[in-house]
């Protein structure tokens, strides 16, 4: 293994003309920042519209109190399940939650259970995403097997860019998986022509609260 | 995969009557061309977004080698498991070994061309392990036993009506002319139960992010992320050019890749995959493994294809080549087909096997046009060209009419004395067949000289203007 | 001061396919460029551009070409060529002579004065005073070296507009290639027909009578097809309805 390491890192220096490692020059195009997408309304409505734009659905709410209230109603709308995946986050479960719910926090039950609910850690106005970065707060399982995922973004929390992500969660305190979820699971792999519920949740409904 | 590259001909003009490919193919051109260029035109300033993306792709390649070094610590750092393999062989040895220690029976896959590439699917298969696609594209040719014809729409080649076939002969499902909606629900809950009984998920990775050892995982079903959570062992399979060396340098790439592949403004999963489970983690896989992949790529490096390296897989050179949206991806007869492929083809299995590659193109120039990283393919094909010639590998009577022809071309006397008699004894009109001719007749007319050349009425011209003045 | 001082001494690149297939369009274009006050001289000593075996791969053949075609026409203020392609293919002379400096730098010298036709018309001189008439529905198709390479897309049909009569339809897909692509159109002769034939059916539905394009060499493609389907429309370069002297569409024998 380390043969073949070295095999191809040799192979590399050969073919740039060298023997041994160079610091690289600096990368003088990252001076200026990229030509990105501008806006002039706020950046939570700019992370609703960006959402809707990919069928994924926004409810604004005034407190974190009111989380569990709509929780239900969303359920109320899809029929007489009550199952309710709730992760393991104390934002979450320091909120009070109706007993009509049958609520788990166990990733296990993330096969049988028809929707979730979890946090996100930011949004990102830009391309209306919710950041889903893994630990034990939130098992990705969650985000990804229900068919119904609503995540509790802070308003505080949407971001303008992709970029700034990197400022809030630093590079040296990544955790395993950081997944940037644009709307509900999607594919156009038959006859090239668009249908959500591929693998992922079939629907993303997101609770902006603030 | 075994190539089929040499046979282009021959399977171009089949794919020419293929009625059903040719219905899926009309299909799909119009939309692929049509997203992207909304897209473009959307963003505030693409030209300089995709001068930065060639920037920062032909900064990380200068400086390969120290970019490699820092993701291969960034990984391990993190508990991940770094493998290199200079070529396919070893690549597929590496998957093998890693399945076989892990006791695994079920491999669950997302899309990684560089898996068709090494030809994983079969290795792992000869080894009797189950090998599930989950992408749905993926997942259809697999039932299909056809090789992916797009780099990022595996199965643009079949038609509602065989999806719908083959559901029905793998799946037991209804044998009728089916929704696809009630088909992606299908293929969904099928392929569910393999998500959750599978000990092996490997995906591919769009970037590697040298400062932080991060993979970057573009996909818009959510299989790629299913894939690296639920089995126990995650293998990422990426080609040693996929590196940048920032985070900020990925969002720039990804900002060009989906615009170009699908229109869209981000995909609906952008996964940043950062080294192995952590303690305090309920789920995600014990096991992380990234083999990195060479197969010829160092070599590229060096010579004057490097700029090929830049090649981010975007699939929008296919969608706007005229050659690829007439046959589809089959008739290239290996991996990588459209404009990338003829240029990456030769340089993975060789000059040899791949001669009409280089020259099945009309050099209209489109897809350097819109490629993300500028790459400028109709000149790499040119190079190839230039070196099928060097070494002799075109051959025939065209190649004898060409060189006849700039033999006479540098002798302008002769040349013109000689067309002008061609063109006074030529019949007029246009000629149903040629003498010689190998190509132009057998569909089209061809348009006769008109008595006289140019530059013989020219000089008739000129001496009777003299005798007047 | 001399009166022929202000005027710039053209060297016609007639290019060979225009020379041996359609000596019209190279009077078309002295006429042309002569109506808008320029010298044009045809020197003896070119014949091809070098294209096919500069795409072929014959680089050692497309070297000696260009530097006949250097040596022939460098002495002119401009080089002007009745094709996209051609002229392209002089603009690429520097790269391909990057291995000898001399020529590389007297290629330069001479890609910097070539221009295609109608570009040169409208670009460099300005001049859109057409005077010609073409009481006809037409379509255009963009060559792709020209449209790509050169930015050839308003020149003519800012041109165009001024013929008299003439009603121009655009195509539905004017950016997609007609399948000519030099060689490749004998290599791959059903691809080829097959790109052809996507093009005649987008041209028969604008309903236009001719086609009008500003390279020989798809033109040829295109009427060949045409002709072997029997169809009624007609092709023609461009020079050709801009000097007034469209009479007999390509390949054709009566007018």
């Amino acid at each position: 293994m380390t043969d073949a390491r070295q095999a191809i890192l040799n192979a590399v220096r050969q073919a740039l003309g060298r023997s041994a490692s160079v610091e690289p020059a600096p990368r003088d195009y990252a001076a200026q920042p990229p030509p990105r997408p501008s806006w002039r309304e706020h950046g939570p409505e700019r992370f609703t519209r960006k959402l809707e734009r990919v069928a994924g659905s926004c409810e604004r709410l005034v407190e974190l109190a009111a989380v569990p209230a709509a929780v239900l109603r969303y359920l109320e709308g899809l029929g007489d399940d009550r199952r309710l995946l709730v992760a393991p986050d104390p934002l979450l479960q320091g909120l009070e939650w109706p007993a009509a719910l049958q609520r788990s926090t166990h990733p296990q039950d993330a096969r049988r259970y028809p929707a979730a609910v979890i946090t996100a850690a930011l949004g990102i106005a830009e391309t209306g995403t919710v950041v889903l970065p893994s630990g034990p707060h939130r098992p990705p399982s969650m985000q990804l097997l229900p068919d119904h995922l609503i995540v509790v973004l802070r308003t505080e929390d949407v971001v303008d860019y992709v970029e700034d992500v990197w400022q809030r969660i630093a590079a040296g305190t990544l955790p395993r998986t950081v997944t940037f979820m644009t709307g509900p699971s999607r594919t156009a792999d038959i006859a090239q022509t668009l249908h959500v519920g591929a693998h992922g949740p079939r629907r993303l409904h997101v609770l902006l609260v603030g | 995969m075994k190539s089929t590259a040499h046979l282009f001909p021959e399977q171009a003009r089949a794919a020419l009557t293929d009625e059903n490919l040719q219905a899926a193919l009309r299909f799909a051109k119009g939309g692929f061309i049509d997203k992207r260029a909304a897209a473009v035109a959307r963003y505030p300033d693409f030209e300089t977004l995709r001068e930065r993306g060639r920037r920062i792709k032909d900064h990380t390649l200068a400086h390969l080698d120290v970019y490699l070094e820092r993701f291969a610590a960034a990984v391990e750092a993190r508990g991940g498991h770094v493998h290199w393999a200079p070529d396919a062989a070893a690549a597929r040895s590496i998957l093998l070994d890693i399945c076989r220690r892990a006791g695994a029976r079920t491999v669950i896959k997302g899309k990684t061309m560089v898996g068709e590439e090494i030809g994983v699917n079969a290795a792992l298969e000869e080894a009797g392990l189950e090998v599930v696609e989950t992408d749905l594209g993926e997942y259809i040719i697999q039932l299909a036993k056809e090789p992916p014809s797009h780099i990022i729409a595996p199965a643009v080649h079949k038609t509602r009506a065989q999806i719908c076939k083959l559901f029905a002969e793998h799946h037991g499902s209804p044998d009728t002319l089916r929704e696809a909606p009630e088909l992606v629900a299908e293929a969904r809950r099928v392929l569910r139960e393999k998500f959750l009984a599978a000990d092996v998920g490997i995906t591919g990775g769009n970037f590697l992010v040298a400062e932080t050892g991060t993979v970057v995982l573009v996909t818009n079903e959510g299989n790629g992320d299913l894939c690296l959570t639920l089995p126990r062992v995650h293998v990422v399979l990426a080609g040693i050019e996929k590196l940048v060396p920032t985070l900020d340098d990925a969002a720039t790439m990804v900002r060009l890749l989906v615009r170009s592949a699908t229109g869209q403004d981000i995909s609906t999963y952008t996964t940043f995959i950062t080294g192995a489970r952590r303690q305090d983690e309920a789920d995600g896989p014990d096991e992380y493994h990234m083999v990195l992949l060479d197969n010829g790529r160092s070599r590229m490096l060096g010579d004057e294809f490097r700029e090929m390296l830049r090649c981010i897989r975007c699939g929008s050179c296919l969608n706007h080549c005229p050659v690829y949206n007439a046959v589809g991806g089959h008739a290239y007869g290996w991996v990588y087909p459209g404009p990338m492929g003829s240029v990456l083809t030769p340089q993975i299995i060789g000059l040899d096997a791949t001669k009409d590659l280089p020259n099945a193109c009309t050099l209209n120039g489109r897809c350097q046009e819109i490629c993300p990283v500028k790459i400028p393919l109709p000149d790499l094909l040119r190079r190839l060209r230039a070196l099928q010639f060097e070494r002799g590998l075109i051959r025939g009577p065209q190649c004898w009419a060409l060189r006849l022809w700039g033999w006479l071309a540098r002798r302008p006397a002769l040349y013109h004395g000689l067309t002008a008699l061609i063109a006074r004894l030529s019949p007029r009109g246009a000629a149903r067949r040629l003498p010689l001719d190998s190509g132009w007749t057998q569909s089209r007319d061809f348009p006769l000289p008109q008595r006289t050349t140019f530059q013989r009425a020219w000089s008739r011209q000129a001496k009777e203007e003299r005798r007047h003045d | 001061m001399n009166a022929n001082a202000a005027r710039p001494r053209i060297g016609l690149f007639v290019t060979c396919l225009v020379d041996l297939l359609r000596p019209g369009v190279g009077f078309a274009a002295v006429k042309l460029l002569e109506s808008a006050g320029c010298i044009v001289e045809v020197p003896g000593g070119q014949t091809c551009c070098g294209q096919p075996a500069y795409n072929s791969g014959d680089l050692s053949a497309a070297r000696a070409l260009a530097k006949q075609t250097i040596q022939a026409m460098e002495s002119y203020d401009y080089v002007v060529l009745p094709s996209g392609s051609c002229a392209g293919t002089l603009r690429d002379y520097p790269r391909l002579l990057a291995v000898e400096p001399v020529w590389r730098q007297r290629a330069q010298e001479l890609a910097e004065r070539t221009f295609e036709l109608t570009s040169f018309l409208v670009d460099v001189l300005g001049w859109d005073a057409v005077d010609a008439e073409f009481p006809a529905t037409v379509t255009y198709h963009d060559s792709c070296a020209g449209l790509r390479q050169l930015g050839i897309k308003q020149q003519p049909r800012r041109l165009l507009a001024k013929v008299a009569g003439l009603d121009l339809r655009e195509l539905r897909e004017t950016e997609d290639c007609c399948g000519f692509g030099g060689t490749f159109c004998v290599k791959y002769p059903e691809l080829s027909t097959r790109l052809a034939d996507d093009k005649i059916a987008d041209i028969e539905q604008t309903g236009a009578r001719a086609v009008l394009g500003g390279d020989l060499g798809c033109l040829l493609h295109i009427a060949g097809r045409l002709h072997r389907r029997g169809s009624p429309v007609k092709a023609y370069h461009v020079a050709e309805v801009l000097a007034g002297m469209a009479d007999q569409g390509i390949g054709e024998d009566k007018p």
